[in-house]
């Protein structure tokens, strides 16, 4: 079901209403049956993955419960990483590992034949079992108690509002509110109705408008050159924002009127003024995530330089394989690896440039440039990210400024006025974000009579209604 | 917990009038959408233009923006073009039947198109000016090929076409293309442009890029239509529209063995009373100044195929 579905229009207010209706001890039945019919509507069969991974993870958090000694935790910790991530390497890299194989087997001249998968990548199955992962290794380090109820351990793994696309929750944070009771409480709610019409917003007006150029251009590289690849390029960079946020803030804001506090999973990426900055504000979720469990555990920034350096660039190309099985994605999270790497290596050359250009005395002039400079980096990535194959890829790159000069074509496919509309929805939402960077806008608007509110609001409501694509478009992420 | 139901009260109140407030605004631009951009639409100016028509149209052109853009009707009386753009068999099936019900009309022969990406997957997109087509009444049938949509949602974009179409009311000032018996005249000069390849390989693309090039319910589809022009007495005409070498290139690509694709529906209109083919997809290699675009003919190129068809049939 997508949060974007009349059907989820239908269904939210009734699991809403039941869900106030209930008394607390009994909620935990209605969102798992609710979570477990919106994971259904999809594709019934792989609710059975969730149940799998939910059964096994319960059972080895209350065995790591009964252990004092890590040693003694171990196996059990083992048993959740290898039926966790079996299940995710047999759905999601099978294919694209035999397929790499087959590739260097045909290429020394051996004669074997790899298997292939016919199956359907389940969707969110990255999203619940690093959810569910995060459960076991925190367990496991002694930090969360294991959860006794089973039910209600069900309700954490396949909670509707995050289940197919995040925020990634941790257990210590979601997993006790739901032995909270959570009395109908009409702010958490209005402000949960604003965060899902933001979303609304960026992922039907904004994101889904910019797909009209960027699945045409994209879908059919080899005929284009030059406008059309550069404007696709930046379109997609607010794509994949407004997609993901817009997601996110509906998630959030859905968690949120049923009283669930969610983490942010967004802050404004675009006006980051690095990449490090970049990676504290966007997915954060996910950054966090492998932070926590994946580079701190090989020793983070607290080693010698090259292994750092190792640790850096490893946790960037798993993150980056984390979103797809495909080339493109490890060279995507291997960019932003480098990135980093060389801002590192270059900060005191960087800093003397500063100095020499006098960019010191003049700092919002600064801050613009390394805003723009950050943004430029990450939407040269996203190209990697969005093409096809690396050699489609490399076309964009070594394409994408010839011919510059022959007309504005790259703005009129699908619509001239598609085009502006796009961007001057992207241009109000940077103002918005400009101005959360000093004050929360919704914070803002709050402490405003409802003679400015409902405006605002109303406004926002009609755009979308009347601007927004109503074709009930997949989100980006639910295929990761 | 009486100060909250309160509360509650309150806040559900507001939220009620919110979305009645929106609903209203809502339904005011939609009234907007329908007098002022559905009657300009070229599927209403067609529509009044036919009624206008009526008694005096035995022959009829229909199907999609090759039909509407390639046949000019003021070179055969009593004929009226009825395509229109991004028309589908299932779609043409309906209106044709529809209008064999009227007790005013004596159809005696229709036009259709038989092209590469006829029976394209990207030809069902039947949520797309629902609010047009849902006068045809086939929702029973559209679900075959949107079964994620649900009646309600149809329902939904038939009564407010506004939905999403916001643009249009900008639009709507930018037609400037005739439309003479529902005819579309397009301008332009194919042969002037200089990156004819691209231009095809991107309009082939749109057709038939990432679809299944034979669609199952657009070939039932158009087993139904042979069977009802049989049923009625009635000629039909599939013409494979004249492209450019460029598109017929690119398309052909993306279909592979063209004859092979061909096959199974030419064995049934041959098996079909009173239904022929034409192959004139190459009649205007050669004269590419007849083409609008890549695969359009444009004013001039929509007039001589008509007489060269009209030479043939009519």
């Amino acid at each position: 079901m997508l949060f974007n579905s009349l059907q989820f229009l239908i269904f939210f207010p009734i699991v809403v209403a039941l869900y106030y209706g209930l008394p607390q001890r009994r909620r935990w039945v209605l969102l798992l049956a609710a979570s477990y019919y919106f994971y259904m509507s999809w594709k019934p069969e792989y609710v059975v993955l969730i149940m799998i991974s939910t059964a096994v993870d319960y059972v080895a958090g209350r065995r790591m419960g009964l252990l004092k000694e890590r040693s003694q935790r171990r196996k059990y910790l083992v048993l959740s990483l290898v039926s966790n991530l079996g299940l995710l390497f047999a759905f999601k890299y099978f294919n694209f590992f035999s397929a790499s194989v087959q590739v260097f087997f045909d290429a020394i001249s051996l004669p074997v034949e790899l298997p292939v998968l016919n199956v359907l990548l389940p969707v969110g199955i990255s999203f619940y079992t690093f959810q569910t992962l995060s459960y076991t290794i925190d367990v496991y380090r002694g930090r969360i108690e294991p959860e006794k109820h089973l039910g209600i351990f069900a309700v954490y793994v396949a909670f509707f509002p995050q289940l197919v696309a995040g925020p990634i929750e941790r257990a210590g944070h979601l997993l006790p509110q739901f032995f909270d009771e959570h009395r109908f409480d009409p702010r958490a709610v209005a402000a949960g109705l604003k965060l899902m019409l933001w979303g609304y917003f960026l992922k039907m007006v904004i994101a889904d408008r910019a797909a009209i150029v960027v699945d045409q251009v994209y879908g059919n590289l080899s005929s284009y050159t030059g406008m059309p690849l550069l404007v696709a390029t930046y379109l997609f960079s607010f794509q994949i924002y407004c997609d993901f946020a817009g997601y996110s803030f509906i998630a959030i804001g859905t968690a949120k009127i049923l009283g669930f506090d969610l983490m942010d999973n967004f802050r404004r990426p675009y006006l980051s003024q690095s990449v490090r900055e970049f990676w504290t504000r966007w997915h954060i979720s996910l950054s966090t995530w492998f932070r926590d469990y994946l580079y701190i555990p090989l020793g983070g920034n607290r080693v010698q330089a090259g292994r750092w350096a190792f640790n850096l660039m490893i946790t960037f190309i798993i993150s980056g394989l984390w979103h797809g099985a495909n080339w493109t994605f490890l060279v995507w999270g291997a960019l932003h690896g480098a990135y980093v790497l060389i801002s590192h290596l270059t900060s005191g050359l960087r800093h003397r440039t500063v100095e020499l250009l006098r960019l010191s005395k003049v700092p919002r002039v600064h801050t613009v440039l390394r805003v723009l400079f950050t943004f430029h980096l990450a939407a040269f990535a996203w190209i990697f990210f969005r093409a096809p194959s690396l050699p489609e890829a490399w076309y964009v790159v070594t394409h994408m400024f010839r011919g510059l000069g022959q007309g504005p074509y790259g703005f009129s496919i699908g619509g001239p006025d598609n085009f502006v509309l796009v961007v001057l929805a992207i241009a109000f939402m940077e103002l918005v974000h400009l101005f959360e960077e000093s004050s929360q806008m919704r914070h803002f608007l709050d402490d405003k009579p409802g003679l400015v509110r409902w405006p605002v609001y109303v406004t926002i409501a009609l755009v979308i209604l009347l601007f927004g694509i109503f074709e009930e478009t997949q989100f980006i992420y639910f295929q990761f | 917990m009486s100060r909250l139901s309160q509360d509650g009260t309150r806040f559900l109140r507001r939220g009620l009038f919110f979305a009645l407030v929106v609903a209203a605004l809502l339904l005011v631009a939609n009234a907007a959408y329908l007098a002022i951009v559905a009657p300009q639409s070229v599927f209403e100016l067609t529509e009044q233009q036919f009624s206008q028509q009526v008694p005096d149209v035995r022959l009829l052109f229909m199907g999609d923006s090759h039909v509407k853009d390639g046949l000019d009707p003021r070179v055969i009386p009593e004929s009226f073009n009825f395509a229109s753009p991004g028309e589908n068999y299932l779609q043409t099936y309906w209106k044709l039947r529809h209008l064999l019900e009227r007790e005013d009309l004596d159809i005696q022969a229709v036009v259709l198109p038989l092209d590469l990406h006829s029976f394209s997957s990207t030809r069902t997109d039947q949520e797309a000016y629902y609010w047009y087509w849902s006068r045809y009444d086939f929702s029973g049938e559209i679900r075959r090929s949107i079964p994620e949509v649900s009646p309600l949602a149809l329902r939904i974009t038939a009564l407010l076409p506004v939905l999403g179409n916001g643009l249009e009311f900008v639009r709507v000032n930018w037609r400037h293309s005739e439309l003479i018996r529902g005819f579309q005249v397009l301008r332009g000069d194919f042969g002037q442009l200089p990156d004819k390849a691209e231009i095809a390989e991107r309009q082939a693309a749109e057709h038939l890029g990432d679809a299944t090039v034979r669609e199952p319910l657009l070939l039932e589809s158009f087993a139904r239509l042979l069977e009802l022009a049989a049923d009625n007495d009635i000629t039909l005409v599939f013409v494979r529209f004249p492209v450019s070498p460029q598109y017929n290139a690119a398309a052909s690509a993306y279909i592979g063995d063209v004859d092979a694709f061909y096959e199974p529906m030419l064995e049934l209109i041959e098996g079909t009373p009173n239904a022929t083919f034409l192959d004139a997809h190459a009649l205007y290699f050669e004269s590419l100044e007849l083409f609008s675009n890549s695969e359009h003919l444009n004013g001039p190129g929509a007039e001589a195929f008509t007489r060269y068809l009209a030479e043939r049939f009519f």
